[in-house]
């Protein structure tokens, strides 16, 4: 089990967005994570990522304790996300931000940025082919040195999760990533995700709203509503489960 | 603004900009050394350093910092003591306001670790303020609103400066060392985690952004640099006086960043030599002039505020040709 | 032990007029998360008009303090369209800037119009005073503690009590949020800066009657005082504002007595930044309202 939470919860002054959640996420699995509108699925992803501390619970990666660690410590320690507005940052080039993600990896300190010795130099090699090949490796080599805001919205997508690769992590949180796209660019991230699983070996939670898309996919499905979990099951069991289907009130389960 | 990047001798002016420095440093022979061009082009020099520092933490990491001037007057301070009451020479008093100036700046850059934003800016304003009354007040140090007078100039062997000829190459090259370690700074790790910073906290803390200490990274070396000129200045003018570096001072080589470029170092050069050479040509107008630089900060903040030369001409991917 | 009192009396009036500043000013980072920079000198613009008008009416009170809120409202009607409007959507801290720029130029007009020398204050107020044990207490004092607990209960009043009031509130949580409940943000911001700048006149007319004096450069140390008091008693908060103020202005008093008057300015710096170190909200503030 890489990730698990237990008796999770977190209220906003009287709003209670997530409560007594337990979750456990084995090593390699997809999991997808999917609720109606202010169900508490981005809250789960920020509680995990660290940008802010539970009220109640406990966040145990790879077995020990993360609830309450700084977001940077918890990025790490293997654990990365995208956003469901793309955060990509502007006046930086694909290439750069992808590289950004591998940062916290990289021995350089600020002394060694001015000096640029040889050490730096092979370390900055490394660096900057390892951006290169994740970029090429999700098919966007020829676009490694263009702004990366200038790309079109589903590309920027694939950028910012090729960031959260490049960091490393065991686990990837994507928030919403289909969002925005269209019928033919959805497949192709869902085979993107798979190979992800298979070929890189990473585990992944995916948060979506097209829940057709996450069927596909995941190996099982975790359905909140209103901050509680309400379901924990294979595809195929969640799409019969009538909890599932009156949180959704029909309209997109079926 | 338009006019500026549809000029097609801009992008041929990059290449060959060593002749623009090869230009910068004959310019005292062909200004044939008078003395009040010589002085202008020394100041255009200190505000080109200070610009390029002020950039680190203003247009790099997005913080406001609105008390660099005191940074600049503890540089100064220390360098000018150290001469007048120790005897230190002129080149040891250099690291050392380097590290005083670099210390200031930490306590400076503290704030930033609790608040942001526009909340941020009257903080470092207030630091700075608080500097300078300090600077008056504590007259058995610092000699106090009298200021410090017959600072030594510096020497090389047994060459002392004394034509301003001298001072203008030591300030050139203070202001080319500022510019090649800022651009090594901009162009590294630490640089694009600065960006992250500045753009998107959260997002960079989930990329593994220490922020705290990539902010007081930021003030700490903006600062120190600051303080190098600072010690420069006490030299050059040889009498410094906490009046030296009020806050609108602090205003002014903010405005430079802005007009020019924030986050952009030749944008800040421009800037800074553009609004350094403005209060000369325009001197005829007097206090008018503050009414100019306050319109002037309003209009470029609403209508170009990326500035004359700002991100938006950056170089991508510089970081691959030095590495 | 006798200076003790009359030094806390002229700290609390002195402290009003802080707090009225500093209440404005709040309430303009309260509602639109930007610092006015340009605060201060609306508090100068607006003791000056109070002057001018004064002088025609040889040195009226009333006439001062109902021209200086005048001005000081139409200024900071001309300061919302011109300098916060355009920058609204920016998310740097672009409000400071501009509002920086129009500090600049309100000083520059000031010092065009008025001269650079500082002016003797001629607005007469009734010359009564009281005795109370050993202390006195004069008109001008009780005045200024009745003006600012009317000025508490009528925003308090306008705040949570009329339409205007709720659609500030709201769009102090969150303007995208209000504007799609219909609520015309133009118009928020406009009352709010009118108000605000209508109590800095206020303060400036009030403080400068106080002081006996004025001159153009009052207006920089009015913003800092402003941005103080507002910081101490909790950015957005009208009562810790208030409190904030009267804070700052006792603190002030009775280190006046102690330390030179230097220092005096560098204490309520260093009141600042103890406080945004230890309790950035301030006393009343709420917490996670800040735009980092």
């Amino acid at each position: 089990m890489i990730l698990e939470t237990r008796n999770l919860g977190i209220r906003f002054g009287g709003v209670v967005a997530l409560e007594g959640l337990d979750l456990q996420i084995e090593k390699e699995e997809i999991l997808g994570v999917i609720g109606p509108n202010g169900a508490g699925k981005t809250t789960l992803l920020n509680l995990i990522t660290g940008i802010y501390p539970p009220t109640l619970g406990q966040i145990l990666f790879k077995g020990k304790k993360i609830e309450g660690l700084a977001p940077h410590k918890i990025a790490a320690l293997g654990i990365s996300r995208t956003f469901q507005n793309i955060r990509l940052i502007p006046a930086l080039s694909v290439l750069e931000n992808v590289m950004l993600g591998r940062a916290l990896h990289v021995k350089e300190s600020p002394l060694d940025s001015v000096l640029l010795h040889s050490r730096v130099k092979a370390e900055r090699s490394k660096w900057i082919s390892f951006a290169e090949e994740i970029l090429e490796s999700v098919g966007l080599g020829g676009e490694m040195d263009i702004e990366a805001i200038s790309l079109p919205y589903g590309k920027q997508r694939t950028v910012e999760i090729a960031r959260a690769i490049a960091t490393g992590a065991e686990i990837l949180l994507l928030d919403e990533p289909g969002a925005g796209m269209s019928k033919q660019e959805k497949e192709t991230l869902v085979t993107f995700i798979g190979n992800l699983r298979k070929g890189m070996k990473r585990t992944i939670v995916l948060i979506e709203h097209d829940v057709k898309m996450v069927l596909n996919v995941v190996d099982r499905v975790v359905v909140l509503d209103f901050g509680v979990k309400i379901a924990d099951e294979a595809p195929e069991a969640i799409k019969l489960n009538p909890k599932v289907i009156e949180a959704y009130l029909g309209a997109e389960a079926t | 603004m338009r006019l500026l990047s549809s000029i097609k001798i801009t992008p041929w002016l990059g290449k060959h900009s060593w002749l623009l420095l090869i230009l910068w440093l004959i310019l005292p022979i062909l200004l044939r050394n008078r003395s009040y061009w010589m002085h202008i082009l020394i100041m255009l020099a200190v505000y080109v350093l200070l610009t390029q520092s002020l950039n680190l933490v203003l247009g790099l990491a997005g913080q406001l910092q609105l008390g660099h001037a005191a940074c600049f007057g503890i540089g100064a301070y220390v360098a000018g003591l150290l001469m007048v009451d120790r005897g230190f020479s002129f080149w040891s008093t250099l690291p050392l306001a380097f590290l005083g100036a670099a210390l200031v700046g930490i306590l400076m850059g503290l704030p930033s670790l609790r608040v942001g934003g526009d909340y941020l800016g009257v903080v470092t304003l207030g630091f700075g303020e608080i500097v300078r009354l300090l600077l008056t007040n504590l007259m058995s140090i610092t000699r106090g609103p009298m200021g410090l007078l017959n600072i030594p100039g510096p020497s090389i062997g047994g060459f002392v400066f004394t034509s301003k000829i001298p001072y203008f190459y030591l300030a050139t090259a203070l202001a080319l060392f500022t510019w090649f370690v800022m651009q090594r700074i901009m162009n590294s790790k630490v640089g694009l985690q600065l960006m992250a910073v500045r753009t998107d906290e959260q997002c960079a803390q989930v990329l593994g952004v220490n922020k705290g200490f990539v902010k007081l990274f930021a003030f700490c070396v903006s600062a120190a640099f600051a303080g190098l000129g600072g010690a420069f200045y006490a030299s050059y003018f040889s009498f410094i006086s906490p009046d030296s570096f009020l806050f609108i001072d602090s205003l002014i080589v903010l405005l430079m960043v802005i007009v020019g470029g924030k986050g952009n170092l030749i944008g800040c050069a421009i800037g800074a030599c553009i609004l350094g050479i403005a209060p000369e040509l325009f001197r005829f107008l007097g206090d008018y002039r503050m009414l100019i630089y306050g319109l002037l900060l309003t209009t470029m903040v609403i209508y170009k505020p990326v500035g004359i030369w700002g991100l938006d001409k950056r170089k991508f991917n510089t970081i691959r040709k030095m590495g | 032990m006798l200076l003790i009192y009359q030094q806390l009396l002229n700290g609390l009036v002195v402290g009003i007029g802080y707090a009225l500043v500093g209440l404005g000013f709040s309430m303009i980072f309260g509602v639109m998360r930007v610092i006015n920079f340009a605060h201060g000198n609306v508090y100068m613009v607006g003791a000056f008009a109070g002057l001018t008008a004064a002088k025609y009416c040889g040195g009226n009170f009333y006439v001062a303090i109902v021209t200086g809120m005048v001005v000081g409202a139409l200024l900071g009607l001309i300061l919302e369209r011109l300098v916060f409007r355009p920058v609204r959507h920016m998310e740097t801290f672009a409000g400071l800037l501009t509002s920086t720029g129009a500090l600049f130029a309100l000083g520059i007009i000031g010092l065009l119009i008025w001269g650079a020398l500082p002016k003797s204050y001629d607005v007469h107020v009734p010359n009564i005073s009281w005795e109370v044990g050993n202390v006195t207490i004069y008109y001008m004092q009780v005045f200024m503690m009745v003006v600012g607990v009317l000025v508490m209960l009528a925003l308090w009043w306008i705040v949570s009590k009329t339409s205007i009031g709720i659609a500030i509130r709201a769009s102090a949580h969150s303007t995208t949020i209000a504007q799609l409940m219909g609520v015309n943000v133009n118009r928020v911001t406009q009352f709010t800066l009118a108000i605000s700048s209508a109590l800095a006149g206020l303060a400036g007319v009030l403080l400068s009657t106080y002081y006996g004096l004025i001159s153009v450069s009052v207006g920089f140390n009015a913003g800092i005082k402003a941005f103080i008091a507002a910081v101490i008693g909790g950015v957005g908060s009208i009562f810790g504002s208030l409190i904030g103020g009267i804070l700052l202005g006792l603190i002030e008093g009775i280190a006046s007595g102690y330390v030179s008057s230097g220092y005096r300015d560098a204490i309520s710096f260093f009141i600042l930044i103890l406080v945004l170190m230890v309790r950035p909200v301030g006393l009343f503030g709420q917490a996670a309202t800040q735009k980092m």
